[in-house]
Order: C-alpha cells, then structure tokens, then sequence
C-alpha cells in the first residue's frame, strides 16, 4: 500500500465517500442499533444528528418500537447473505413510502457477521405512479372480463397475447395456459383457410365477421359467431388483433325451440281450420232448414195459420235469419284471414248487384219508411270482382245504413266511373262516427255506440269483412262522417284485372 | 202431374226441406240419401231433374252425375251445393250437361224460380 493511501483511507474521507453517495446508508450493528449512517441519510430524515447513533433503525427510520417485518437486515444477519427488496411503509392516513433497499453483510476477521450495511432510496413516487399503471392494467383487464364476450388479444402474427375471462370459460382454458399458443387452437384442424382468409380480411378490410364453428380445450365444437378486427400501431402498421367470439350454442338451441313450436302451432292451426270448415257447415245446414220452412209456413203454404202464430213464427224467421247472418260473418272472417277464401273474379256490373241488394232489403226499408235515392251512372263500366262477396260488402253497407237511419229518413246510393276504379257510396242519415273513429269502424269487433240497448247490435265484423274483401278485390273502403249527421261510405273497384286477388 | 224432381243429399233435413218447397209449388218430390241409392231410383224411374248435392260420403256428387251421364244420357242434373262456382265454371259445366249449380243455403224463392226454369223448358 503506498503512504499516500493510507490517508486516503481515514475515516474522514471514508465519511466523505459514504457521503457523496446518493442512496442513505446505515450501519447497524445485531442490536440493530445504528452505528454510522451519510449525509444522504439525515438529509432524507430532516432530523438533527445526535439522536441517531446508537438508537434502533426501526425507530430512527421509521417511528417504530418495533421491528420491522419482513426485515431484510434481519435475514443478512441470520443467514450472511445479501438482500434486496422493495419495501412499503404505511405512513398512515391512506399515505405510503416505498423504499428500494438492500442489505450487506460487513464481517469481522474471523469471518462473523458483526454488522449490516442498510442502503435504501425512496421510490415513492415511482412506485405511486407503478401502482397507478398497474391499477389501469387492472381495471382493464376487468373491463374485458366483463364484456359479456369471449375477446382474444393476438399479436399480428395470430399469436395469443391475452384471453379475458370470458375466453378462458368459454373454451376451458387457463388465463395463462394460451398466451404464446397459435390462436389457431380454437379452430378446427380442417379450418385453416378459414384462419388465413379470416386474418387477410381482417388486415384489407380492417374486420372480419362470420359464423363459424370453434372447439374448446376438451374437443368439443360449438357454433359462435366470430369479429377479427385490427389494431393499428401508432404509424398505422398492423399491430395485432382483437378475437371477439359470441358463443350461439344457447341461440341456436333457442331457434330450434322456436322452430318446433312454431311447426307445433301451425300443425294446430290446420286442426282448428280444419275443425272450423267442418262445423260451419254443422252451423249452416239447420239454420237453413229452420229459415226456409218458418218462412213456407209464414207463406200459408203449408196450411192457413193464425195471426197470433203468424207473428210468433215471423219472429222466429227474423231471428234465425239474423244467427244464420252473424254465423256467416264468423265463418266469412275466419276464411279471409286463413287465405282461404276463394274468389271468382270476373266482369262484374256493379248496378245489378245494387239492384238485388235493394230488392232484397226492400221490405224492411218500407217498413221504416225510408227514402232511398239511388243515382247510378248509366255508362260506368264492369268492375273485376267476385259477384257473390261484392253482394255481401254492398248487402253489409246498406243494411248498416238502414240501421242507422232513423224512422222516415233519407238514403243515398251512388256508383260513377272514377278513372280506372267505380266509385261506390252509401250515404245515411243516422248518428254519425264520432272523430277519431272512421278508421277504428274496420276494425275488428268495434261497434258504435249509439246508447240504445239493441240499437246497434251485430257482430261487430261487417265492415270488417267489407274491407278485407274490397282489399282483396284491389279496391280501397274508408267512411266519411259527422256526428249527428250521418255517414258516408265510399269504396272504389278496379276496372282491369291486375291488382286482385282470386 | 206435377214435374217429378230427385233431390240427392245425405243431410236428410236438407234433402227434406227441399222436397217441402217443392211439393208446396206442385212439383212431384222424391228424396235419396246417398248416391248409390240415386242410381237405384233413376235406373227404375224417370225425373224431370236431379237435385245433387256434391259432398256426400262413398260417392261424392261428381262420381253420381258420371254414372248418370252413362246410364241416361240427357238427364238433367243440377248440383246444390255449398260449393260457389263462377258464372264462368258454371257456364263450363253447362257444357258438359249440368243445367245449374244451386249454392247453398239458398232463398226458398230463389231455389223454386231455378228449379221453375230449368224443369219448364
């Protein structure tokens, strides 16, 4: 050793080296008594220097009166060796200091441990913002776990680089277990060119989207619908994908259930057609016989009858013949909506048709003494419809104004070439639709309200069957009214065949 | 004598009903239940026109009025019927020699207006 040296050595420059030092240093001894420390110590500690040596490095550094644990300088002490650890102190009041330390051993000749070398740094502030990073890795982790999804992250080389819980329970891996794999583990072994046009897709397009079907780790497949899409880098290059797959198992099963009910429903909606046609005409044929033989008997062609008979059985007829009418109506509706009512569309003169309906109805419009002015264009065309249902819808339209028209009141019935339609009108002078009804009167089941007990009646379905049927025809119905003054109702007939149904 | 009228229909108030209309406008009634007992009275007697109905069980109203056209041809035969035929099918069928097709359930006076017409000319 050269002389100069040894002055070198003195404890006052070894001081100043210790000094110079950025992290604090203390020596404490196996009392952990501290027996030497640097500047760099007490400047961190901003406490004056004389309380230092000879007390305890807990309660120097810390406050503490007691060790503590883990203690890194406890374990260079027990075992010889040195250690290194990032050390947390709760300051209290949510506040905390973290310390990267490390521990040396200082040994004596005969090779003992008398004393340890603490150094420590305070990395609170790194450390804080560490804890910040991790907590968002955190929250975003928890984010992906909750999506509701199976979402696999993979580099641009189709590389697992993360799984969120979803993935891991749908396919029945561990988090950890796929990072690294190929994600070509959830395909198929014959799906490879899915695989590969999949990530083309995705990488020209920016998304890829399909049905396909995936196997989880124990072999099993599933149907899923599947999304690659792409996740840029910061200059625009392809920096790896993101998986999203949505497991259609439960869907499918569901489709499948709905599938079966519905074929179940409409096997049943035949049974009950089926069942409505065969007893239709259980209803009809003996209301029928009841109309046509009241009526021969009321006709005195079956013998004289009394008066008082004859006004029993003319109750009777009128009767029978309302049901055989709201049975008809039923049986009318159910058809339409069914599809299976059919139509014989031909050339049809809509003033013959007017002409039965009045006659048929003559007698009860004289009996209510009713005016009935009809105005019918010599000259307009044949409309296409089916003569039978036009009967009904006209029959339907002026029995309804009848109805409605008090006592020794006026009727209107009007029919005139409009263009390619005849425009036909049926105009009353009873109570009128209030507004906001004129559409509701097509509706199913609605009945006008006129605050008579029996003054209405009906079914409630003759305006209904009245649109359906000149809707079917190509025809358009709508009423025009006002309360107190009467209705108008007016439908138009195509003149070509084309728009009809039949 | 009234014109004699065969009325074919497996509802026996139906068929009967009939046979009440007619006979009151003096029409000479006779009813059968089925088409096989048709075929029996028609091969035994002559009528002024066949009243058939053409859902029947066993044979329905079409099989009859084929066996009819073989073992009379010219027999006049109406169908009643809950069926409705287009004046264009029934113009068809007149051709192929049924003079009407009644639908059902008719108008007392409907019903003998077209017997009336199809037995008088």
């Amino acid at each position: 050793m050269k002389e100069g040296h040894a002055v070198l050595l003195s404890q006052e420059f070894l001081q100043r080296v210790l000094d110079g030092i950025e992290e604090s240093i203390v020596v404490i001894d196996r009392d952990y008594s501290i027996i030497c420390y640097n500047n760099t110590f007490t400047t961190w500690l901003k406490k004056p220097k004389k309380k230092i040596i000879g007390e305890c490095c807990y309660s120097v550094i810390h406050d503490q009166s007691v060790r503590c644990s883990p203690c890194i300088v406890r374990e260079t002490f027990r075992t010889g060796q040195s250690f290194e650890t990032l050390h947390s102190h709760d300051l209290g009041g949510g506040k905390k200091v973290y310390h990267e330390t490390s521990s040396y051993p200082l040994k004596d000749a005969n090779g003992e441990v008398k004393y340890a070398v603490y150094m420590f740094k305070d990395v609170t502030e790194r450390a804080l913002i560490e804890n910040k990073v991790r907590e968002l890795d955190k929250f975003k982790k928890r984010i992906l776990d909750n999506a509701g999804v199976a979402i696999n992250i993979l580099d641009k080389n189709g590389n697992i680089m993360n799984v969120n819980r979803g993935s891991a329970e749908l396919f029945g891996y561990v988090e950890d277990e796929v990072k690294g794999e190929p994600h070509e583990i959830f395909y198929r072994e014959g799906d490879r060119d899915l695989i590969s046009s999949a990530m083309k897709e995705a990488l020209e397009k920016g998304k890829f989207k399909r049905e396909v079907t995936l196997i989880k780790k124990n072999k099993s497949e599933f149907p899923a619908d599947l999304t690659l899409t792409i996740v840029e880098g910061d200059s625009g290059e392809p920096a790896a994908f993101i998986e999203i797959i949505t497991d259609l198992t439960q869907l499918k099963k569901a489709e499948e259930v709905i599938k079966n009910q519905l074929e179940k429903l409409k096997r049943l909606d035949t049974i009950k057609e089926d069942y409505f046609y065969s007893t239709s005409h259980e209803f009809k044929t003996p209301l029928t016989t009841i109309v046509s033989l009241t009526k021969m008997v009321l006709d005195g062609k079956l013998g004289e009858i009394n008066e008082r008979q004859r006004e029993a059985l003319n109750w009777v007829y009128c009767d029978s013949k309302r049901l055989r009418g709201s049975v008809q109506k039923i049986l009318d509706i159910a058809k339409i909506e069914s599809g299976k009512m059919v139509y014989n569309i031909e050339k049809v003169k809509v003033g013959e048709i007017l002409d039965e309906v009045l006659e048929t109805l003559k007698i009860i419009i004289s009996s209510k003494n009713l005016t009935v002015t009809k105005s019918v264009d010599g000259n307009i065309p044949e409309v296409m419809a089916d003569k039978d249902r036009l009967g009904v819808v006209i029959e339907n339209l002026v029995g309804n104004a009848i109805k409605f028209t008090p006592e020794g009141g006026r009727m209107g019935i009007l029919a005139s070439g409009e263009g390619d339609n005849v425009l036909v009108e049926i105009h009353d002078t009873g109570v009128g639709i209030p507004e906001g009804d004129a559409k509701k009167v097509f509706e199913k089941y609605y009945q006008v309200k006129t605050g008579g007990k029996t003054d209405s009646g009906g079914s409630g379905l003759g305006l209904v069957i009245c649109k359906r049927i000149v809707e079917d025809f190509g025809g358009r119905i709508w009423v025009e009214s006002k309360l107190g003054e009467g209705s108008k109702f007016k439908f138009t007939l195509p003149i070509k065949k084309g728009k009809t149904k039949s | 004598m009234g014109k004699r009228v065969l009325v074919v229909d497996d509802e026996v108030s139906v068929a009967k009903t009939v046979k009440f209309i007619l006979d009151a406008e003096g029409f000479e009634t006779s009813v059968v239940f089925s088409g096989e007992d048709c075929l029996k009275r028609i091969n035994s007697e002559s009528f002024d026109l066949v009243l058939l109905d053409i859902m029947m069980p066993k044979m329905n109203g079409w099989q009859v009025f084929e066996e009819l056209q073989k073992i009379k041809p010219g027999q006049k035969v109406a169908f009643l019927t809950v069926i409705r035929y287009s004046e264009a099918v029934k113009e068809k069928l007149r051709k192929e020699g049924l003079v009407d097709s009644i639908t059902k359930p008719f108008e007392n006076e409907d019903l003998i207006n077209r017997v009336k017409a199809i037995t008088s000319v």
